[in-house]
């Protein structure tokens, strides 16, 4: 979807759901759902760091884009996956990936200048696929939806706790 | 939580720098990826705007404010400075507005770069100032919350070198002193804030 927000209400709605599911899941899993969905936004470094100006200051060609595609966004999520504690690795990996690639398909489906989307499947392929052309990322309602279904999440996430204790 | 790591620490810090020579190499081998429209990957303001001469007739994708109306011109940032080019036919080409474009909208057109200070549109998407600014504004609100919940909800564990779930979970008002920049984050044995009067600003 569009602004970080958005994509992580949606995080914490999967999170919910999957925590309401799977009693093992805590509130931190939630959170590392919630991670994953942000995480091809730190191709926003660019807007702080810009590509060109590394490309200047190293003198090779340099593209912050990868970390906004499959390829990259699979790297983060090894990277990150790295940096807790051996025992959680296996189930850090898939919440960070489920919050990722809810990302990557929301973004897939916003509309563009050119019509053609980002390019999704990198490194496999650079080409940029048609875009669904559904939303900017500046439009207001598909946060208003995501924030409807992160109160759902919630919803169902403390109905499941309270029948747990009860 | 403290269980082995499988190929010791060692092992750990080799395969953390594999990934990042892989990604490193991403996005090197991307941004040596020139345009190229049989992918769809059209040149842009950062491409297009330092050689304008050099993209005439060819598709491209330039963004940047708009500083007229008649003719529509938009201005843009790039590498080398800044450009600007007048958009032709972008009121028929607007895909999210019914009304014509304004001095100030943010403007991102597709079309073709008919001479090199003129643009012929095909597709072009407006926003407003404000549009952007609240997308900021919004994003920002996601990144602190995230952030808060994991400083809440994890610790860095020294023993192992890695981040593992804390036990209890920090006290609302500590989250706010991390964030404020003001102390680290107490570790699980350590007790959340003393009440002591007279100290934070939430009274």
């Amino acid at each position: 979807m569009p602004d970080v927000l958005a994509h992580v209400l949606v995080g914490y709605a999967l999170g919910s759901v999957l925590a309401a599911r799977y009693d093992r899941l805590t509130s931190a899993h939630v959170s590392l759902v919630m991670i994953g969905a942000l995480s091809p936004d730190f191709v926003k470094i660019g807007m702080v760091v810009p590509g060109p100006r590394i490309e200047a200051l190293l003198g090779i060609p340099f593209d912050w884009m990868p970390l906004h595609t499959l390829g990259g966004s699979a790297l983060v999520v090894a990277f990150g996956t790295l940096l807790v504690a051996p025992g959680m690795r296996k189930r850090t990996a898939a919440l960070l990936a489920i919050g990722a690639g809810s990302h990557l398909f929301l973004d897939f489906l916003l509309l563009t200048p050119s019509g053609y989307a980002y390019p999704v499947l990198f490194p496999l392929t650079a080409s940029q696929p048609p875009a669904p052309n559904l939303y900017l990322s500046t439009d207001r309602w598909p946060t208003v939806v995501a924030a409807v279904l992160a109160v759902a999440g919630w919803f169902v996430r403390s109905r499941s706790l309270r029948a747990n204790r009860g | 939580m403290t269980s082995r790591e499988p190929l010791g620490q060692r092992g750990r810090l080799a395969a953390a720098v594999v990934v990042l020579v892989a990604l490193s190499g991403l996005l090197v081998g991307y941004g040596a990826l020139g345009p190229d429209p049989t992918e769809n990957r059209y040149p842009g303001v950062e491409t297009v705007g330092p050689d304008p001469d050099g993209y005439v007739g060819d598709p491209v994708v330039l963004a940047g404010q708009v500083t007229d109306t008649d003719p529509v011109t938009i201005r843009f940032g790039h590498p080398d400075g800044t450009g600007s080019v007048v958009v032709e036919g972008v009121d028929a080409a607007v895909l999210n507005r019914d009304r014509p474009v304004e001095t100030g909208d943010n403007l991102a057109v597709f079309g073709t770069l008919v001479a090199s200070d003129t643009l012929d549109a095909e597709r072009a998407i407006v926003r407003e100032p404000w549009e952007n600014l609240y997308m900021y504004v919004v994003s920002a609100l996601g990144g602190f919350w995230v952030l808060g919940r994991f400083l809440d909800e994890f610790r860095f564990d020294r023993t192992g070198y890695a981040f593992v779930p804390r036990d209890r979970r920090l006290s609302k008002r500590a989250v706010r002193r991390v964030l404020a920049g003001r102390g680290s984050a107490p570790s699980d044995g350590a007790r959340g804030e003393p009440a002591e009067a007279g100290e934070g600003g939430d009274r």
